[in-house]
């Protein structure tokens, strides 16, 4: 019995470990995988998901602010710009993405997180080298051949009444799944990195950007790390490296690029929309780290010290309520003094038992935006007051 | 619960003997009736098709080549049923107006929905077939020119020969694994109220899209009970 076992064994392995290849690197422009392979399989589920993202209603059509991001794509992705088809998304949250089939993703989160041009264009040099090093098939291959490889142990071991070791097993082909991975993050980090650099970009910007997510992901406790960190190498590890990198590269020249106006000019349309997705993702945690930095970055402008005090107040951790007050007295002192901010201002008295000072930000409220579409609501509160 | 227990039995009669079990509901108050403008004619939504290779570890691994094929057999053998039946097949193969797509997905989701229900019979559902996409569906049919819509799902693994020894290996063992198989469903919606007419659930573990032969029995057991 044991025999037959083992013989099996030996055949499965070699069955399912037959497919390594070494090289992963994009085959040139215009390539189109083999119908019979694996990789055309896995092209045409993510045609599918492309034609979802295609007719999405949370697609930004806009044509210049695709121009933008596209001609960022176009420089990084060199002679491959033509098979990468971008698509801009409505979605609060950092993201970027590029299918294998040269799909790509951005969410209106990354855009609101990303400082200046620079920093875009290292994170999407970063999606741009998974998309031109297929790591996707890759990792998919490693799938494949690492969850044969545990069927085949635990059924053995199962069989044989150890079963424990073949938990190890798992265990361990878990880790070689993740470990792989982690390879592939520092593999698009070079990559991504190189391709900015060549333009000028100021390396800096890297692990500045990069820092800045790790920093809002590990504000919040309750945040799911395997969206974002899970996948990547340890963030620290990953941060130092990058460092160094960027100090030894921004002593090659003098100048360096980070084009914050042409970055400024492209977003700025969407800034009020973006900024009330993020408030309605409903993590103040991680909002009060974004805003604080977006505050900072540029003082004047009211809609972000509004959203710190929308994410402060909500946070609701001891001694934010005064600060979440002073957000919104600082938002109104702004020119573009968002009339939200007085509702925010009616919200926090009303908690505090201030009558008198609630009904009068909420009436400020009803005056400067008469048609909110919480109107019905703040109306009720007055009756309350 | 008779319902739950028939698809157990389905479940493992498609497990260890290999053979087919199709179920179909017919909605209580939906007659078939063709309207004078419109004439016999049904659209074929683009049939949600997915051949894959079911490997050692089973992991389902799309396989375009056979899908290509698969879909291709598919959609030839409904269109020349409904053709036996004297009806005209429009097929809708590219939807791209985006109240069109949501409609699509809307009817994945029901789909799934109703898939479910046949399992676990839902206490305000009854045994019926009550399920509707709404009036919304009216655009398909000004657009396309029918009074019906017949929309298909179907997923198709096949063991490689790493799973056969998986499986073969875990009956020595005495654990039945999962081979390779067939999973879909067809509906029929009334594109003038937005209905669901009829609703059927093919399970299978044989049959082969791959070829002709097999894959016009896969789509006969898949329309069996149509009311058309």
């Amino acid at each position: 019995m044991r025999r037959i076992l083992a013989g099996t064994l030996v055949s499965l392995l070699a069955a399912t470990g037959a497919r390594a290849d070494d090289s992963y690197a994009m085959p040139p422009p215009g390539y189109t995988p083999d119908m019979k392979s694996d990789e055309a399989g896995m092209w045409m589920q993510v045609d599918k998901l492309e034609a979802d993202i295609k007719a999405s209603p949370a697609r930004i059509r806009d044509e210049k602010l695709n121009a933008y991001v596209q001609g960022l794509v176009c420089k990084l992705a060199g002679e491959y710009c033509r098979s990468i088809r971008l698509y801009v998304m409505e979605v609060p949250a950092f993201n970027a993405e590029t299918l294998p089939n040269g799909a790509m993703v951005v969410w209106s989160g990354l855009l609101l997180r990303s400082e200046n041009e620079a920093q875009l264009a290292f994170v999407l040099g970063h999606e741009i080298t998974h998309y031109l090093h297929r790591h996707s098939l890759e990792r998919m291959r490693r799938v494949v051949n690492t969850s044969g490889f545990v069927a085949v142990f635990s059924i053995i071991t199962a069989g044989a009444g150890v079963g424990l070791i073949g938990l190890a097993a798992n265990a361990a082909a878990v880790g070689a799944l993740y470990a792989h991975t982690r390879d592939q993050e520092r593999d698009a980090d070079a990559g991504g990195f190189a391709a900015a650099t060549a333009y000028g970009y100021d390396p800096g910007q890297a692990p500045a950007i990069w820092r800045y997510v790790a920093a809002e992901t590990n504000a919040n406790p309750h945040h799911e790390h395997a969206v974002f960190f899970a996948t990547h190498p340890e963030p620290e590890e990953r941060l130092a490296a990058m460092q160094k990198e960027a100090a030894a590269e921004t002593a090659k020249r003098g100048e360096w690029a980070t084009n914050v106006d042409a970055f400024h000019d492209a977003v700025e349309p969407f800034l009020g929309r973006w900024v009330a997705d993020e408030l309605a993702r409903g993590e103040p945690l991680e909002g009060v780290v974004l805003f604080e930095r977006l505050s900072a970055n540029q003082p004047a402008r009211g809609l972000f010290r509004y959203a710190l005090g929308e994410s402060l107040r909500k946070r609701n951790a001891k001694g934010d309520a005064p600060l979440a007050a002073a957000a919104y007295h600082a938002a109104l002192d702004c020119a573009d003094a968002p009339p939200q901010a007085w509702r925010g201002l009616g919200l926090l008295a009303m908690k505090d038992g201030d009558k008198a000072e609630a009904k009068e930000d909420f009436t400020q409220y009803r005056a400067k935006a008469p048609d909110a579409d919480d109107k019905a609501m703040i109306d009720f509160y007055l009756t309350q007051l | 619960m008779r319902l739950q227990g028939i698809f157990a039995l389905a479940a493992l009669c498609g497990l260890l003997f290999g053979c087919a079990s199709t179920m179909n509901k017919v909605a209580a108050e939906a007659p078939i009736n063709w309207s004078a403008e419109k004439g016999k004619k049904v659209l074929l939504i683009d049939p949600d098709v997915e051949l894959s290779e079911l490997t050692a570890g089973g992991v389902t691994e799309p396989r375009a080549d056979w899908t290509a094929t698969g879909k291709g057999f598919i959609k030839s053998d409904i269109g020349s049923t409904l053709t036996g039946k004297g009806i005209d097949t429009v097929p809708v193969d590219a939807v791209t107006d985006p109240h069109e797509v949501q409609l699509v997905k809307l009817h994945g989701a029901v789909g799934i929905a109703i898939l479910q229900n046949a399992m676990i019979n839902l206490p305000t559902k009854g045994k019926t077939l009550d399920w509707t996409l709404g009036p919304g569906v009216t655009a398909l049919r000004d657009h396309y020119n029918g009074d019906y819509a017949l929309f298909v799902y179907v997923r198709d693994s096949y063991s490689t020969a790493g799973r056969a020894a998986i499986i073969l290996l875990g009956a020595i063992a005495g654990i039945g694994i999962q081979g390779g198989t067939q999973v879909g469903f067809a509906s029929l919606v009334d594109l003038r109220t937005g209905k669901i007419v009829w609703f059927n659930r093919l399970i299978s573990s044989t049959g082969s899209l791959k070829e002709d032969k097999p894959a016009a029995a896969t789509v006969q057991n898949l329309l069996a009970g149509l009311p058309l």
